[in-house]
């Protein structure tokens, strides 16, 4: 048991910064915490948890004393070695999320957030190249359209 | 090939980490998009990670194993060296595909108001 009230504490960390991320999006909208996102996430990488936690039992880079942890495993790891990754998918994200103190101004970089666009409105650029990001109220960045897709034809007329 | 034994995992560690880099810088998604936060994420993430590694260890609940393929270098008692190039791998890795899977999905939501905007303006699709 104590490795799972070792890791209830920063669970609930997590947990907390998660949720104070989340409340915070509606006074930064543009900088919102995708939680889709966070569902991607964290099915990458519970899996990949899965995968490789038991690689390195079985191949011996760690071990586990049997009288603090529940006993309860996945093949060869604790179930409660999933608690870090899910700390991790909680966490990084929501602290990235509200350290984003950046505000709508012209040259703002595109592609910096995990944004999600508001419905109604759309990104003044095609980017198809996935590091660009679609902010709806910042001009485009001069020259960058036609730098990545010479076909888009002449130039939109900035708004 | 056994004197390379010690450094399978770290070399494991550091492939995976050069991955993350190239990610990260190809695509703009933490270092590479706002190094100062990311400063900050991956420190703060790391240092979480640590302390609840002396935790553990220290109640006993995780030692490192009995391994020819770690380098026996220690930061701490039963603290490989290479649990803190792990650990730092492991706040880029769910940085990259948090931040990835969040412009993809963005995108993907973007493009049909786009072309449909576009088309309104007159412009080929």
């Amino acid at each position: 048991m104590t490795y799972w009230i070792i890791n209830a504490g920063f669970l609930a960390a997590a947990a907390a910064l998660f949720a104070l991320a989340l409340r915070a999006d509606r006074r930064r909208p543009r900088a919102r915490l995708s939680r889709t996102a966070s569902l991607i996430t964290a099915l990458v990488l519970l899996t990949l948890t899965a995968v490789f936690d038991n690689i390195m039992i079985a191949v011996g880079l760690v071990a586990y004393g049997d009288a603090q942890i529940s006993g309860i495993r996945l093949g060869l790891m604790p179930v409660e070695d999933f608690s870090y990754t899910v700390f991790a998918v909680l966490a990084l994200p929501a602290l990235w999320v509200l350290l984003d103190g950046r505000r709508p101004r012209a040259g703002a970089r595109p592609g910096t957030q995990p944004d999600e666009p508001r419905p109604g409105t759309t990104p003044p650029e095609p980017e198809p190249e996935p590091e660009a990001e679609p902010e709806a109220d910042a001009p485009p960045r001069p020259g960058h359209p036609q730098l990545e897709h010479p076909q888009s034809g002449p130039p939109r007329d900035e708004r | 090939m056994s004197a390379f034994e010690p450094f399978a995992y770290m070399a494991c560690l550091l492939f995976s980490m050069f991955g993350m880099l190239m990610l990260d810088w190809r695509h703009r998604l933490f270092w590479f998009a706002d190094p100062r936060r990311a400063a900050v994420v991956h420190t703060a993430g790391v240092a979480t990670f640590l302390v609840w590694d002396a935790f553990g260890i220290g109640f006993g609940v995780f030692f490192r194993g009995e391994t020819p393929y770690m380098t026996g270098v220690q930061l701490a008692p039963e603290l490989p060296v290479e649990e803190l190039l792990f650990l730092t791998f492991l706040c880029w890795l769910t940085m990259n595909v948090h931040t990835g899977s969040a412009r993809l999905l963005a995108h993907r939501r973007a493009r049909p108001a786009e072309r449909a905007l576009r088309a309104e303006q007159g412009e080929d699709a």
